[in-house]
């Protein structure tokens, strides 16, 4: 009797979680349960059985009753929240939306625009000029005469004897206070080209911008509140930075400004070479003798400038290995930088 | 520039750190790194193989007995083969942890016990080299921590600016050490070398290509190795060692940043120098085995034979100094910087010389560092002694002073600072200060310092010296101003945005592109210009400024189909270049969009719909009408081989303003793209003139009574343009025409094959009244006969 109590609970079991409508469900457990149920004629048999086998038979047909309601009353849970979820009805919310296209912005675009915002808010003006720029322009006018060593590091794409394309994008200072008088604060965005080698940190064609302030009263100090605004808005509040000398024809003092590696928070890792620190911009007060070619009086007027790369700064930023992934446009690239605004 | 630290050490105090060195100097304005060597893990010792014999039970293996220098021999089992009694090795002891789990411990192998390993190069971490075992020069001591005797000091790497030449030469990195950290600098103080009895004269052509040119002769020298600090020095900065002369002179370039050089004085003709121009024809072997031609851009060194030597280049194969040299003339040079650079830049060549002496060598140092050199030779050379001293300097530099005013300090640096600092700062740098008064100080650089030359330098060096982050600092808030300088920005900015808000996603594309592909793809016409030539390209894929934006997207589509990404709708905004009359190059913003594959189009209900010519137009219906104030007219364009059948210029006011199209075949081979694909491309001007727009945007009023509404079918000629019957409709329906839409096309049965049929949408409407019925069947059967008149349209 153990043998078939156990088989029809076995059996009875496998019924129950086979079925997939509560109309189903309910047939079974009447087929099992009800009146004149399978396992309700096994425990009225009971009372035809002999005195000393009727307890332990009792038990047993008792026991698979339970087991089998236990079960019964599960599987109705299951199939009344589907029910409930109404995918039986035909609805189901959990497909997928039809999404209206969002237009996804440029990883460096996005950077771009978040400086520009940054510096017009503190009253800067946007700047341009022209990508293929006169030598003049380029160099001799920043203080960068031919044979200057600087030169080299800037090695130009000519297009003809006097025309090549920008370097960098500080001709456009010079064209602008070539055309206004002092007081001017502006910033200058701008695709620059380089004949740079194309590998993980260097390409030939880039973005950089620019800003100057120059008026009366502007000194050193202003330039490193200034910046230092801007590199707490940028990089967050928590951002460390230092000045250190550095050296460029067009400004006298030159100076660069690192960050705390934002990587290692300034433990020393690859990305900052050990140093804790990473290189951000170049800047300085501009030189004498630049004011005094585009007809300012450094008696009078001073300013400082600055240039950094959007390029290097959004791979810093997004921690991004590659300034190649920039220029390629893999959309799967462009597209996990979605929300990050 | 490698600077080793215990050379440093011996002209300024160093801390123990010698990371705190490297930031002092970052401080003071030289970037740089810190290179350390390999770290060698302790119990490692130079030890030396006493003797080596084959292992009695394995053929690859030796038995060793190894002196590690604490009086016991230890037997060693080693494998490698080029392990030989007498030879000095590393040896690691038991306990020594080699790293990656491989710690050290006498251990049996077959049947003798290992006390230790000789370690190869690469099992100690110093390079990849895992033939044999590391070998050491014969008489390395012994029992040394390998750490100290083959992990050497941290060499400092570094990068003065490109002004600062003085810079480049150990004393002058240990001056800008010693200025910052307030500490005193113990320079070189060679003495004079007496003059001999032997005649030799130069003399130099023009002064402003050579300010200075000095010699010493040394006789009874006995070429040979250099002792081995002077080698050790030299290799830790990164110079091969080759022999006591040639090592002298490298040297004195790396300690004091003078290039000098040794000529064979008994190969050289007669007693005297030029320091001249070449002349055409002229020609020179040099040290390299090299015949050069020179011209007179190249300043040379000759005798009476000729050249001898490419001034501040190199020297002449003739009379370079060989093993049995005896006698020489070493040279020490001030040779114009632009000289020795335009030089080189004639014969195409550059060598150490040439790059210290094109970032400017001082005259005033020219007899110090032979001074050095001769102090070298007479104590590494025995016998050595000094038979001349030449000394042509025909025009020494006039001292000049250079005033610093106390408001220059202040207007710049904005901060007062204290007199003592400024003075304290100058003298650290080897300036003198000649007078200071209320006004400020006049000052006389160092002869070294070429660099300052000015007011605004003197404030630089106080500036950095003084530090950076001590200067007071100020943030003053302005009130926003307009973008008058940047009138293009503003369009571009538009233009991007209005496209991402019509959901494609922006690229940014290489600026330059394949020129002769780009020519092949779209040769070019009144609106694509072929883009302008770069004279020197880096690459031939990349050698022209672009002329148009749809190479660069094909190039983007081509990338990311290769990775399966077909369904794109991309757009970039850019300039474009044209080289206009004369020289100039005319630079123009436009706006290049790509549909590919199903575009815009994401649902997952019901089949991907590929995107077709009608999405690309809506983009550009839209974007014209956003910038232009109007609708465009499209009309039909042939345009092979970049486009296919179907493409159009896009017209406002009847100027071109744009153009669109599918992708023909060409263009689909060149980027590896299959015919199936659905791809339309577009490009259109940036900088559309908006007066219209700006008129547009005014107010008009609300319409206060109701339309009456029409839906009306036409059949005809299929060849027909809609906007044919459209105009016509517009034309008849007068001013109570309020709108017409087009809203169902249809060609086939019942319609004859060279039919199809358009419905439209017509709104009646008055402003001052409601109309009737009869008047809108009225002005519907008007309609209806003009068209049939006009077009030869008739009511389905």
């Amino acid at each position: 009797m153990i043998d078939e109590a156990r088989a029809l609970q076995e059996r009875a079991i496998r019924e129950i979680e086979e079925e997939t409508s509560l109309e189903a469900l309910e047939s079974t457990r009447t087929r099992l349960l009800g009146r004149s149920g399978e396992i309700t004629l096994r425990l009225r048999g009971v009372s035809a059985l002999s005195a000393d086998e009727r307890p332990a038979a009792g038990k047993l047909w008792n026991e698979v009753r339970a087991e089998v309601t236990g079960r019964l009353e599960a599987r109705r849970a299951v199939l009344e929240g589907v029910r409930a979820s109404g995918s039986s009805a035909g609805f189901d919310p959990s497909l997928p939306g039809r999404r209206p296209p969002v237009g996804l912005q440029h990883v460096l675009a996005r950077t771009l625009n978040e400086l520009a915002l940054i510096f017009r808010e503190m009253g800067f003006a946007m700047a341009d000029g022209p990508e293929v720029e006169t030598s003049r322009y380029n160099f001799e006018a920043l203080n960068i005469p031919e044979d200057h060593p600087t030169r080299e590091d800037h090695d130009s794409f000519f297009i003809s004897d006097d025309l090549l394309l920008r370097t960098q994008m500080s001709p456009v200072q010079i064209r602008v206070m070539e055309s206004t008088p002092p007081p001017v604060r502006i910033v200058a965005p701008g695709r620059v080209y380089r004949r740079d080698a194309f590998d993980a940190s260097h390409s030939p064609f880039f973005f950089q911008m620019e800003g100057l302030d120059v008026g009366e009263d502007v000194t050193i100090g202003d330039l490193k509140g200034t910046l230092r605004a801007f590199v707490r808005r940028f990089f967050g509040e928590d951002a460390r930075l230092r000045f250190r000398p550095s050296y460029f024809p067009f400004t006298e003092p030159s100076l660069e400004l690192d960050i705390g590696c934002t990587v290692c928070g300034g433990a020393g890792c690859p990305v900052c070479k050990g140093s804790g620190w990473v290189e951000i911009l170049g800047c300085g007060m501009v030189h004498p003798r630049v004011l005094r070619g585009v007809g300012y009086d450094p008696e009078r007027v001073s300013g400082y400038a600055f240039g950094m790369g959007p390029d290097r700064i959004t791979l810093l930023k997004y921690r991004i290995p590659d300034i190649r992934l920039l220029y390629e446009n893999d959309l799967r690239f462009l597209r996990q930088f979605a929300g990050a605004s | 520039m490698k600077v080793p630290l215990a050379w440093l050490a011996e002209f300024v105090d160093l801390d123990a750190d010698p990371r705190e060195t490297l930031r002092l100097l970052v401080e003071a304005g030289i970037e740089g790194d810190l290179e350390s060597g390999p770290t060698i893990p302790d119990g490692v010792v130079t030890a030396k193989i006493v003797t080596c014999e084959k292992h009695p039970s394995a053929d690859r293996l030796s038995v060793c007995g190894v002196d590690a220098g604490d009086g016991r021999v230890r037997t060693i089992v080693c494998g490698a083969p080029n392990a030989r009694a007498g030879a000095i090795g590393v040896l690691a002891l038991p306990g020594a942890d080699l790293g990656g789990g491989m710690v050290i411990t006498p251990r049996a192998m077959r049947g003798i016990t290992s006390e230790g390993m000789l370690c190869s190069a690469k099992e100690l971490g110093i390079s990849s080299d895992g033939d044999g075992i590391l070998l050491l020069p014969d008489g390395t001591r012994i029992g040394v921590p390998a750490a100290r005797a083959l992990g050497g000091a941290p060499v400092l790497v570094l990068e003065p600016p490109s002004n600062r030449g003085d810079c480049l030469s150990i004393e002058g990195v240990a001056r800008e050490l010693a200025a910052r950290a307030g500490r005193t600098l113990r320079p070189s103080a060679p003495a004079d070398s007496a003059a001999g009895s032997v005649a030799f004269r130069a003399t130099i052509e023009d002064p402003a290509d050579c300010a200075r040119y000095s010699g010493r002769i040394l006789e009874g020298l006995a070429p040979g190795p250099s002792p081995s600090w002077i080698a050790e020095r030299l290799d830790a900065a990164g110079v091969r060692a080759i022999s006591n002369l040639v090592d002298v002179t490298n040297y004195v370039l790396l300690e004091l940043g003078h290039p000098l050089h040794a000529f064979d004085l008994d190969r050289i003709h007669g007693t005297s120098f030029d320091v001249r121009r070449a002349r055409t024809g002229e020609s020179l072997v040099t040290l390299d085995g090299k015949s050069r031609e020179l011209s007179a851009q190249v300043l040379v060194i000759a005798d009476e034979s000729g050249p001898v030597a490419l001034a501040g280049v190199m020297g002449g194969a003739t009379t370079a100094v060989t093993d049995s040299t005896r006698r020489v003339f070493l040279e020490g040079a001030a040779f114009h910087s632009a000289r020795v650079r335009r030089g080189a830049r004639a014969l195409r060549f550059a060598t150490d010389a040439s790059q210290r002496f094109e970032r400017g060598v001082d005259p005033a140092g020219v007899s110090r560092a032979l001074d050095r050199a001769v102090e070298l030779l007479l104590q590494i050379a025995p016998g050595a002694r000094v038979a001349h001293a030449l000394d042509t300097y025909p025009a020494p530099p006039v001292e000049r002073t250079i005033g610093l005013r106390r408001r220059t300090l202040r207007r710049i640096l904005g901060a007062e600072l204290p007199g003592s600092d400024v003075r304290g700062v100058l003298e650290r740098l080897a300036f003198r200060v000649v007078t200071e008064g209320e006004e400020g100080w006049s000052v006389v650089a160092p002869s070294f310092r070429r660099d300052v030359t000015a007011e605004e330098d003197l404030v630089e060096e106080i500036g950095r010296v003084h530090g950076y982050d001590r200067l007071p600092e100020r943030a003053r808030s302005f009130a926003q101003t307009v973008d008058v300088f940047a009138p293009r920005l503003g369009a571009s900015e538009r233009a991007r945005r209005l496209l991402l808000s019509m959901g494609l996603t922006e690229v940014i594309t290489p600026g330059l592109v394949d020129g002769a592909r780009a020519e092949r793809l779209q040769p070019s016409d009144t609106f694509f210009s072929p883009g302008v030539p770069l004279r020197n390209p880096l690459s031939q894929d990349r050698d022209r400024l672009r002329g148009s934006l749809v190479p660069g997207l094909l190039e983007v589509l081509a990338v990311n189909r290769a990775r399966s990404l077909v369904d794109l709708a991309i757009f970039e905004v850019g300039r474009t270049f044209r080289g206009a009359s004369g020289s100039g190059v005319e630079e123009r913003i436009r706006l290049g969009i790509l549909l590919a594959g199903a575009g815009l189009e994401r649902s997952w209900i019901g089949a991907p719909k590929p995107c077709d010519f009608f999405d690309m137009k809506g983009i550009l219906e839209v974007y014209v009408e956003q910038f232009g104030g109007s609708s465009p007219h499209f009309e039909v364009a042939h345009q092979p081989p970049l486009t296919a059948d179907r493409s159009a210029r896009v017209l406002l006011d009847s100027r071109e303003i744009g153009r669109l199209g599918n992708l023909g075949s060409a263009p689909r081979k060149t980027f590896d793209l299959p015919e199936d694909l659905p791809v339309f491309w577009a490009e259109a001007e940036v900088e559309i003139p908006s007066e219209r727009a700006a008129r547009e945007g005014m107010f008009r009023p609300l319409p206060r009574f109701p339309g009456a509404v029409r839906d009306l079918a036409f059949v005809v000629p299929r060849a027909l343009f809609q906007e044919e019957l459209e105009s016509a409709l517009a034309a008849s329906g007068g001013k109570l025409l309020d709108s017409i839409r087009l809203f169902d096309v249809y060609e086939g049965p019942p319609l004859a094959e060279d039919q199809k049929s358009l419905a439209y949408t017509l709104v009646f409407r008055s402003p001052d009244r409601s109309l009737t019925n009869e008047e809108v069947d009225a002005l519907v059967a008007h309609v209806v006969t003009r068209a049939r008149e006009s077009v030869g349209a008739r009511l389905r």
